[in-house]
């Protein structure tokens, strides 16, 4: 499976086509660092208002700030709202 | 509150586990929008979310092993509910509306457009011998029936339509243009005399002068014919033209009050209120057959309603009373009425006033003021032949 996800990948970046679109990767937006989009989530890890960690399948994507919020969820998008610190995708 | 989660109903929750994350997460796979996510502690969140989904989340927090409280319930089912706990609230809201549509079909507002010449109470009478004034049924109102009444009634109309709107009849008329008097050339025509007087000169371009400047000519009299002799032929007949001047004397006397009225004021100022249901009125005010004099009357009508868009069959009348009190003047009106006679003698001429005179006549309790004036003027009033008197 990793194979294959791999091949995928390599195929996809030979291609220039996005990831996000072929894979199903996960893509963050930052608005003015007060709004933070998440793409193709695969759920929330933790979730206060200073601290949020979401799950991407492979990585985890931290968010540290002050009065984070969860502005709106659904299947494939989340949003959250707040002061925007810091972020570590790993 | 948002129209949106008015009408849907929004429920306020408070999730409470050991991790409600797992919960959001289960919520977000079953399609299960939840917003205003609000930390209270580690263990506990707020959510708000539509009362349809509120089940799904109860079962998705038994899985989750997480509690769900209800804090707040708003909109929806719910407004209705407690609707129908307040029952004269749902009666009035729905008598309110069904009065409303019902007034929809009636006319309260009727919106003349394009008179000129008519008046816009002229036309609203013939309307509303038609059967379209205030409170008609417009539903059954014919268009075309209308128009067709309105153009026997008034003449003076070319064409016209009602446009209905809501509760508002929009009339808009044409007024008929009159056909201008046709300059017929061959039409034999002869030259009278307009009013009595002295001939000055006569410029004759068409047609045989009977007169000669220095002759006096009664009112009526014939100046110029349009008959032309010869010794030779038959009459011919042409039609006369020409301009006629003459000296005319004119004698108006005017009769004024040696002294005159006027209203002394203003004095105080009353209100009286009343309510127009229909064409019914409602006297808001006791004592209303007090007669008014003393008084001016002005009266306000505020329709309901939004203007330019519907009107309700209710209005406002407001009836402001303005004292005065009644007062006598002795000013020398005579003064003034001299230069009026004179301003209108020379209205009703075509020409000039040379001179003119003014006498006054003190009267028992009047003022005789004549005005005596002599003018030039075209007295030639042009008077078309019958065929029968071209023939003899």
């Amino acid at each position: 499976m990793k194979k294959i996800r791999a091949l995928a990948s390599d195929l996809s970046e030979k291609l220039q086509l996005p990831q996000e679109a072929l894979l199903g990767a996960a893509k963050l937006s930052v608005t003015a660092g007060r709004r933070v989009l998440i793409e193709n989530h695969r759920g929330i890890l933790s979730y206060g208002p200073a601290f949020i960690a979401v799950s991407t399948g492979d990585a985890q994507i931290s968010l540290n700030g002050k009065e984070l919020k969860l502005l709106a969820m659904n299947r494939e998008e989340l949003l959250i709202g707040g002061e925007i610190q810091s972020i570590v995708w790993g | 509150m948002k129209l949106r989660e008015m009408l849907y109903g929004v429920s306020r929750v408070e999730i409470c586990g050991t991790l409600p994350e797992s919960l959001l997460n289960a919520c977000a796979k079953q399609a299960l929008n939840l917003w205003d996510l609000e930390t209270v502690d580690a263990f506990t969140l707020r959510a708000s979310l539509a009362h349809k989904q509120l089940n799904l989340l109860r079962e998705l927090a038994v899985k989750c092993q997480c509690q769900v409280t209800v804090l707040r319930r708003s909109g929806g089912s719910d407004s209705l509910r407690m609707l129908r706990r307040r029952m004269w609230l749902l009666f009035g809201a729905v008598l309110t509306a069904a009065l409303l549509l019902a007034s929809s079909l009636f006319i309260w507002e009727i919106q003349v457009q394009g008179y000129q010449k008519l008046s816009e109470g002229r036309i609203l009478r013939a309307l509303a011998d038609c059967g379209v004034e205030r409170g008609s049924f417009w539903p059954s109102l014919e268009p075309d029936q209308i128009r067709s009444r309105m153009l026997l009634e008034l003449p003076e109309l070319a064409w016209m339509t009602v446009r209905v709107s809501g509760c508002r009849a929009t009339v808009l008329v044409s007024e008929r243009v009159e056909k201008p008097e046709l300059y017929q050339e061959d039409r034999a025509a002869e030259i009278l005399a307009k009013k009595t007087g002295i001939i000055v000169s006569l410029a004759v371009r068409n047609g045989r002068a009977l007169v000669s400047p220095g002759d006096s000519v009664l009112a009526g009299e014939r100046l110029v014919t349009g008959r032309m002799d010869s010794l030779s032929h038959p009459p011919r007949y042409v039609r006369a033209d020409a301009d006629v001047l003459a000296d005319t004397w004119y004698e108006w006397t005017a009769v004024c009050p040696h002294a005159q009225i006027y209203k002394r004021g203003p004095g105080s100022l009353h209100h009286r209120y009343a309510l127009k249901l229909g064409k019914t009125r409602i006297n808001l005010y006791g004592n209303g057959k007090k007669t008014l004099d003393g008084y001016d009357k002005i009266v306000h009508e505020y329709p309901l309603g939004i203007r330019g868009l519907f009107a309700l069959p209710l209005s406002l009348i407001e009836e402001r009373l303005q004292r005065y009190e009644p007062g006598e003047t002795t000013e020398d009106f005579a003064e003034e009425i001299g230069p009026r006679l004179e301003r209108r003698l020379l209205e009703s001429i075509d020409g000039q006033l040379l001179s003119s005179k003014l006498s006054l006549v003190q009267g028992n309790d009047r003022i005789y003021v004549t005005l005596r004036g002599q003018c030039r003027e075209n007295i030639a009033l042009l008077r078309e032949l019958e065929e029968e008197q071209a023939a003899s």
